[in-house]
């Protein structure tokens, strides 16, 4: 049971280099986070800054309103799930989930039943006798969080803990922790670089580029709403198109022109673009893979099939328009081969406009 | 049959070379067991007809004060070895865990001096030792032999260490351990085979050491093993079976040190320290 507060954390390494800044964020209780950007975007370590592994350069971390920047890790009452296990690997599966609260001077009796129970809620009874070195990696990811669970933590954190599984295990597994969360009711910090499991498991998500936040929000309203062309590019698989497009104004009627074609715009959207003095200058629009529709109709775009991803329920279609490369996604049951032609129109309610310069959102 | 052959060329090749090993020991322990004219007989008689044992008796109690020698190479080595073990764990632990200025010249620098053998260095050392006050005490061939053994014993501590994953004694701390727990519980057994397999070339180092020994010690008291060794040379004769004999026994404990340990270093290498 624990709130986080995290109030103008920064981290800054030898005095120069920046991996976190600016970070605030509050944490409810019970809340399942997620921290997920690429590679280097500071997510790791805003994740050990939490844990007490990384010291905080300035900034104020509260778990249930106290200030612990200075807390020892073991003082924290945390959990951490670690991307490579971490199982001590001289210690039996039994010992690895006891060490925790043998150190806290738990009876003996006490943590027998723990470990029990743990090793039952998931599934690994049969494996207490063995070393790490005799399991399966699935196996040690279940010794890993049965470690975690068994000490019944205030908070809970996962440094990409699914990362080192094949892919089968992995969407097993996720479905396993958000079973776990849910009845565990304890707050959970995940970290990952993968974003399905980002907008699979989170309450709400935390988008991190360069050491600054992104987007805070849940899964739904960062796919329909994202703020910048990072987050709309990030989020979602294939990710987001994005064009080239000017707004025009014709007859009192405001359109998008796109590769020299024109889509008319709705009142609101016109409405808005025009307030924000948009008319006649050059933005960016964001069109997602299954916002393309095949049309017969006279405004649309043509383009050639350069490439086709066929899953079995669906086909991504890889076309370039411009000087930029589409995905469009339809229903398997369209026949099409490399080399055809087809002609393209965007679904206008759905698409993202985004200011070419600052690559934020027009809202 | 390619394949046979080529087991065949191998074994009877590493046949030899392991005979030509061999040869050097076969003959010091057939040596040892000789009297004085049988070890000048030609052709040589390889197993002696009578092994004569008061070799090995004369050797520990005669004159040559060898027994005090044994004792002070004992000492000796095994202050090295355990100074070596306790400040090169240390050391690794600081150079593997923590960033500093200077931490890869400091690498470096480490490997560098394994290049100086240790006769370029026993002058300066010799005045040291001497404006010390130190000449003809255990501390003399102490601290020496335990500075050239050091650097080589962080360098393989560093290496054993840096394999095993910081995240283990993270894991520990989050755990309830503090960090000085998180090494003593977790990690030292895990490098443990390390620290062993260091203290022991430390151990050997200072064992096989003559250049230090033959500099800052000159009293019978103090003599260490490899200086007693050289004691069976005189101006007229070299007592070849007494030297041999006391050659046998100088390797003994080396040699038990080896079996005792040998153990530990195979379940070393097996496990692969830690995997990720």
């Amino acid at each position: 049971m624990a709130n986080l507060k995290l109030e103008n954390i920064e981290k800054v390494y030898d005095g120069k280099v920046k991996a976190v800044e600016d970070f605030n964020l509050d944490i409810a209780d019970k809340e399942f986070i997620i921290l997920v950007g690429p590679s280097g975007c500071g997510k790791s370590t805003v994740l050990r800054m939490i844990a007490g592994l990384e010291d905080i350069t300035s900034g104020s971390l509260y778990i249930n309103e106290k200030k612990v920047n200075e807390a020892e890790p073991k003082d924290r009452d945390i959990a951490m799930v670690f991307q490579n296990y971490a199982l001590y690997p001289h210690m039996n599966v039994y010992d690895n989930m006891a060490f925790g609260l043998k150190m806290r001077k738990v009876p003996k009796e006490e943590i027998n039943e723990s470990v029990m129970n743990s090793a039952k809620t998931l599934g690994i009874e049969s494996l207490l006798k063995r070393k790490p070195k005799a399991l399966s990696g699935g196996q040690r990811q279940r010794v890993a969080l049965g470690r975690a669970i068994v000490r019944k933590p205030k908070v809970f954190l996962m440094d990409e803990p699914l990362s080192n599984l094949d892919a089968k295990l992995r969407v097993q597994m996720r479905a396993e922790i958000v079973k776990l969360h849910k009845r565990l009711g304890t707050t959970f910090i995940y970290v990952t670089h993968d974003q399905t499991e980002a907008m699979t498991m989170g309450d709400r998500i935390v988008v991190m580029k360069d050491g600054f936040i992104q987007q805070v929000a849940s899964p739904k309203e960062l796919y329909d709403e994202p703020i910048n062309t990072f987050v709309g590019s990030f989020i979602g698989s294939p990710q987001m198109n994005f064009l080239d497009a000017q707004v025009v104004e014709q007859d009192n009627q405001s359109y998008l022109e796109i590769d020299k074609t024109l889509f008319s715009l709705s009142q609101e959207k016109s409405d808005l673009l025009k307030s924000q003095g948009y008319v006649d200058k050059h933005i960016i629009i964001g069109v997602r893979p299954e916002d393309t529709i095949v049309t017969d109709s006279e405004t649309s775009l043509s383009a050639e099939i350069e490439g086709i991803e066929n899953t079995g329920s669906e086909k991504f279609l890889y076309f370039t328009l411009g000087d930029r490369e589409v995905v469009s996604k339809f229903s398997c049951h369209e026949d099409c081969e490399i080399g055809d032609s087809f002609k393209l129109t965007l679904d206008m309610k759905k698409v993202h406009y985004f200011d070419k310069e600052t690559k934020k959102r027009i809202v | 049959m390619n394949k046979t052959l080529q087991r065949i060329l191998l074994t009877s090749l590493a046949t030899v070379i392991i005979g030509l090993m061999i040869i050097p020991f076969f003959i010091m322990i057939s040596t040892s067991f000789k009297s004085f004219t049988e070890v000048t007989v030609w052709p040589p008689d390889w197993i002696p007809d009578v092994l004569r044992w008061e070799n090995y008796k004369e050797v520990w109690s005669g004159s040559g004060n060898f027994k005090q020698a044994f004792t002070n190479s004992l000492i000796v080595s095994t202050s090295t070895m355990l100074i070596c073990a306790v400040l090169g764990s240390l050391g690794a632990y600081a150079v593997s865990r923590f960033e500093f200025k200077g931490k890869k010249s400091f690498l470096f620098i480490i490997i560098v001096t394994q290049m100086f053998s240790s006769v370029t260095l026993v002058g300066p050392m010799y005045k040291i030792v001497r404006s010390l006050g130190l000449l003809n005490t255990h501390i003399a061939l102490i601290v020496p032999n335990a500075a050239f053994a050091l650097p080589m014993t962080v360098w393989l501590l560093y290496g054993y260490l840096d394999g095993i994953s910081k995240n283990l004694e993270e894991a520990a701390m989050i755990d309830g351990c503090t960090r000085l727990q998180a090494v003593s519980k977790v990690l030292l057994p895990l490098v443990a085979p390390g620290i062993i397999t260091s203290a022991l070339f430390a151990f050997i180092v200072s064992w096989n050491d003559l250049i230090f020994a033959r500099s800052f010690v000159t009293k019978t008291e103090f003599m260490t093993l490899s200086v007693s060794l050289t004691n069976y040379r005189s101006l007229f004769e070299t007592r070849w079976h007494e030297m041999m004999a006391a050659s046998v026994i100088s390797v003994v404990p080396v040699f038990i040190l080896f079996l005792l340990i040998q153990k530990h270093l195979v379940k070393g290498l097996a496990s692969g320290g830690v995997k990720e």
